[in-house]
């Protein structure tokens, strides 16, 4: 009796733990949205809503003078109208581009290389037969994986060193900075997103489309171009918003090529400063309880309903899978149309297009990675690695330690919590409830919010309530970061694991609880492995978030180890190499810190972001094998 | 679905077409002249703009200060660092920083104004026209009672102190004492000190050489911070840290001291042969966008 009652007892109030852990990431968004509404009131109430929306001055340096009302001098929209056209921009240019790589991964990804080799040399032959031996559609899968794992920082000075460069070029040698320049690096950044995702939207489409197609006479580009895509659109316009959603919320790679200037774009090399940029531009020298703080966190306000209500309209795109427009060569005069599609010209060229977006992605990622190694590799010491950290010459050491401590930190909490809220999402609740897709719509959302926000949620919640700007702080800023990567990638390993085993567990007269941590969670190992891995990406490549809640600048080795102390992440120190560099100066003693020590920190970064996407490989290769 | 096909190869077009449009040469652009047509300001409420658009006074006494949108030839860059950045990397800008942060970057220079070199002895005398104040803010009497603070303001004021401030900036002791090694004896090891970025290459150099003469003490200085702006808040917290301003002190309630007079140096790109502006160019160039003509490069200047 007492047995079946802990049992019983255990079963329920484990229950309402994973309810809890579930219900984080709602507290988590309404929080965020709280506090940061509530900080920008000030700004609404002393500037007025109207003037504050549709003002088109923003400067702090006329509230002093006479003549200057504050409610003149604090107006968005020209940064309101500088982010939708970054956004579009990059989303037309990025966004073609990942739906074309995205159809020739599908579609017209070779398995392998088919190189030839007659010679005799056995070396080369070897080098060939392993070349031949690639799995390529893995490699595609591994470059835009990698691609989405650079951190962003790292595509600001690529965009800074490469593209304006360029660009200045293009403009006689004048200015490369301004509207086109964010609107390329933007479209690099969301290229991964956008095509992983629609990739995932083709393979969904059930494979006797594309057979049907071609049993009516199409080529696979007419089949692929007018039946698939055409059916997989929901999947590919969602992936489209979710690009839309990132390039909107992007801060720090902008404002690294934006030119920085509050003013209506004149022309494509128009300085511009958006939304995301005016907030890192301005907080610095923000007093606490000014007007103009309260107008940076009433900016971040603005920018988190756009982006909220960006990601909230993919739920109106409809979910389902609709075939009913599947094949038109199927409806009415069918011997026309197919002689019409046969001659049809314009899918054939679109394959052509898709393979050179394939290839300009895989070239774009070569070159970034080529590049950021020849400049950075000559640069790294072992002193800039592991010396000793001073404020007149900074090493990494200190940043190895607070991402170390960053990531400790924030897994310890995040684990549990979304580990929890992933055994309620899949074991507890009924399939097709309103409680799951709130939640899933709250998950959804959470993930979808700029890091920036998240950053200024940071600095009021946790730097306050820390007395400051600590490592801590932004551990659990980021807590709330990687929280949506771990439910998700944890829930899916859950559902991966067979009924069967659930119901052998209780036949066998174990109790739910037991049944989940016993055979469930163990049988899900590789999913939890993966959602950690993803998550130290996230926390490593993350500098937004970081600057507001831990703080940027030049520190020791011992107030490093002190997470109560401000110390930067290898991210923040690589976006302090942009923002404060120092000339080498002998007298001082001064080290340099430039471009040269940020390529060396971005070899670092790249490495590490290698050898975490090298870890998910195998956990997923070996999850493969199992099954 | 051949609309979504079609809406792609437009989406396309598009995309080539900005690159096309990109190519296009704008018709105000000049090829091959070294004028100055990228000015660089700091954010409105950078405390090194406040001070230069004060002092960038033209002929006819209107202030920078009262323009409120300037010319769309300016960029704004958060800090003083990016602001060398861009200028190394464009023979065409013209910056301003602080005049201690120009040492060792050897892709500017700093260049005269109004015919005056930016040195130390002309901001002194008065010469050099743009100058500003280094303060330390700090709560109640922070600077005498806690004992580190105290004695760090002691090796500020002593000789070799001064030798620091004095290098690139302007030192406020005349009859300074020497500051005796490791005279430290307090228990106080930690000290705050937060806030401008013009601020930071002098503090830094100080912090250091504090460290050095009290070499039998471990210190926990954290020097760093984004702007003025920051120094006043972190100071008002009343966690006994000290902001570091460029610029006067806009809260009430706090305690300034004045730690230097900083000179502002206006700065090009080091192959570029300007050596001179006046303040009234620096008034239409950040005003009017009316671009500085550079002897060796074309004559003509376009507004």
């Amino acid at each position: 009796m007492i047995k079946i009652n802990k049992t019983k007892l255990q079963d329920a109030g484990a229950k309402y733990v994973f309810i809890v852990c579930a219900c984080m990431s709602i507290i988590a968004v309404f929080g965020i949205i709280g506090y940061i509404l509530y900080a920008s009131i000030p700004a609404f109430r002393d500037i007025g809503v109207f003037n504050f929306l549709f003002g088109t001055l923003w400067n702090h340096g006329l509230e002093d003078s006479d003549k200057w009302d504050i409610t003149q001098i604090y107006g968005i929209l020209p940064m309101f109208v500088n982010s939708i056209i970054v956004t579009v921009m990059s989303v037309a240019i990025g966004g073609t581009i990942a739906v074309f790589t995205a159809c020739f991964m599908v579609f017209w990804c070779p398995d392998k290389f088919h190189l030839r080799y007659a010679g005799k040399n056995k070396m080369i032959a070897k080098i060939v037969s392993w070349i031949n031996q690639i799995n390529l559609r893995a490699f595609f899968d591994q470059i835009i994986k990698l691609l989405a794992g650079i951190p962003s920082v790292i595509y600001g000075y690529f965009g800074l060193s490469v593209i304006v460069p360029i660009l200045s070029s293009l403009n006689n040698g004048n200015t490369g900075l301004g509207i086109l320049a964010c609107s390329l690096v933007l479209a690099v950044m969301i290229l991964p997103t956008v095509a992983s995702l629609s990739k995932n939207a083709l393979e969904s489409v059930p494979q006797h489309y594309m057979e049907g197609a071609l049993a009516l006479g199409n080529t696979k580009a007419q089949a692929a171009f007018n039946v698939v895509l055409p059916a997989a659109r929901s999947g590919v316009i969602s992936a489209l918003i979710l690009g839309i959603g990132r390039a909107v919320g992007e801060t720090m790679a902008v404002n690294m090529v934006s030119g920085g200037r509050a003013l209506f774009p004149e022309g494509l090399f128009s300085y511009i400063r958006t939304l995301t940029t005016n907030i890192v531009m301005e907080m610095s020298e923000a007093g606490v309880g000014s007007t103009l703080e309260s107008a940076l966190f009433a900016t971040g306000f603005v920018l988190l309903v756009l982006v909220l209500i960006i990601n909230l309209s993919i739920n109106l795109v409809p979910k389902e899978f609709k075939g009913k427009r599947g094949n038109k060569v199927l409806k009415g005069d069918a011997g026309a149309k197919i002689v019409f599609r046969k001659k049809g010209i314009v899918p054939e060229v679109l394959k052509y297009v898709a393979v050179a977006c394939g290839a300009f992605i895989a070239f774009t990622l070569l070159y970034l990675i080529a590049f950021v190694l020849v400049s950075g590799i000559p640069h790294i010491t072992w002193n800039f690695l592991f010396g000793e950290s001073t404020l007149m010459s900074p090493t990494l050491l200190p940043s190895f330690i607070s991402t170390g401590y960053t990531i400790l930190i924030a897994l310890a909490i995040a684990l549990p919590f979304g580990v929890g809220a992933a055994i309620y999402l899949s074991e507890y609740s009924k399939p097709g409830s309103k409680v799951v897709s709130v939640i899933r719509t709250f998950i959804d959302t959470l993930a979808g919010i700029p890091s920036i926000i998240f950053g200024l949620f940071g600095y009021l919640l946790f730097a306050t309530l820390l007395g400051g700007r600590c490592t801590l702080a932004g551990a659990f800023t980021m807590v709330l970061v990687i929280l949506p990567t771990i439910i998700r990638s944890t829930e899916e390993s859950l559902r991966a694991v067979p009924m069967s085993l659930r119901e052998a567990s209780y036949g066998l007269g174990a109790g739910k609880f037991r049944t989940i941590f016993k055979i469930v969670l163990p049988n899900a190992f590789a999913g939890i492995a993966t959602a950690t891995v993803l998550s130290i990406g996230r926390i490593v490549g993350e500098s937004a978030a970081l600057v507001y809640s831990a703080g940027m600048l030049r520190t020791t080795v011992p107030n490093a180890l002190n997470p109560m102390n401000m110390a930067p992440t290898l991210t923040v120190f690589l976006y302090m190499c942009w923002a404060e560099p120092v000339a080498a100066n002998p007298v001082t003693g001064a080290a340099e810190i430039g471009l040269n020590q940020a390529y060396a920190t971005a070899v670092v970064l790249l490495v590490i972001t290698f050898l975490l996407n090298l870890i998910v490989f195998f956990i997923e290769k070996s999850v493969k094998k199992k099954r | 679905m051949k609309k979504l096909v079609k809406m792609l190869a437009l989406a396309l077009c598009l995309g080539v077409g900005t690159f096309a449009l990109a190519s296009c040469a704008d018709p105000a652009s000049q090829a091959d002249s070294n004028d100055i047509t990228v000015a660089i300001a700091r954010p409105t409420s950078s405390g090194t703009r406040g001070a230069f658009d004060e002092l960038v006074v033209n002929s006819e006494g209107e202030a920078l200060e009262e323009v409120a949108q300037f010319a769309s030839c300016v960029q704004e860059l958060g800090e003083t660092g990016n602001v060398i950045t861009a200028v190394t990397g464009d023979k065409k800008a013209l910056g301003y920083i602080s005049l201690g942060s120009v040492a060792g970057n050897d892709g500017i220079k700093a260049i005269q104004v109004n015919g005056v070199d930016p040195t130390v002895a002309n901001i002194k005398s008065g010469e050099y026209e743009l100058s500003r104040p280094f303060n330390l803010v700090y709560q109640g009497d922070i600077l005498q009672t806690n004992e580190l603070a105290a004695d760090f303001v002691k090796f500020i004021e002593s000789t070799q102190g001064q030798e620091i401030v004095n290098s690139e900036w302007i030192g406020q002791v005349d009859d300074a004492e020497e500051y005796v090694a490791n005279s430290y004896t307090g228990s106080t090891t930690s000290l705050t000190l937060w806030g401008s970025t013009s601020v930071n290459p002098l503090m830094s150099q100080l912090v250091s050489k504090y460290q050095e003469l009290n070499s039998n003490k471990t210190f926990n200085f954290t020097v760093g911070g984004g702007g003025s702006g920051e120094g006043e808040t972190e100071a008002q917290k009343g966690n006994g840290a000290i902001g570091m301003i460029s610029r006067e002190c806009k809260v009430d309630g706090l305690n300034v001291y004045k730690l230097a007079d900083d000179g502002i140096a206006i700065i090009v790109n080091s192959a570029c042969p300007l050596t001179n502006v006046t303040i009234d160019q620096l008034y239409d160039l950040y005003a009017n966008g009316t671009f500085i003509a550079v002897p060796g490069g074309d004559e003509e200047s376009a507004s």
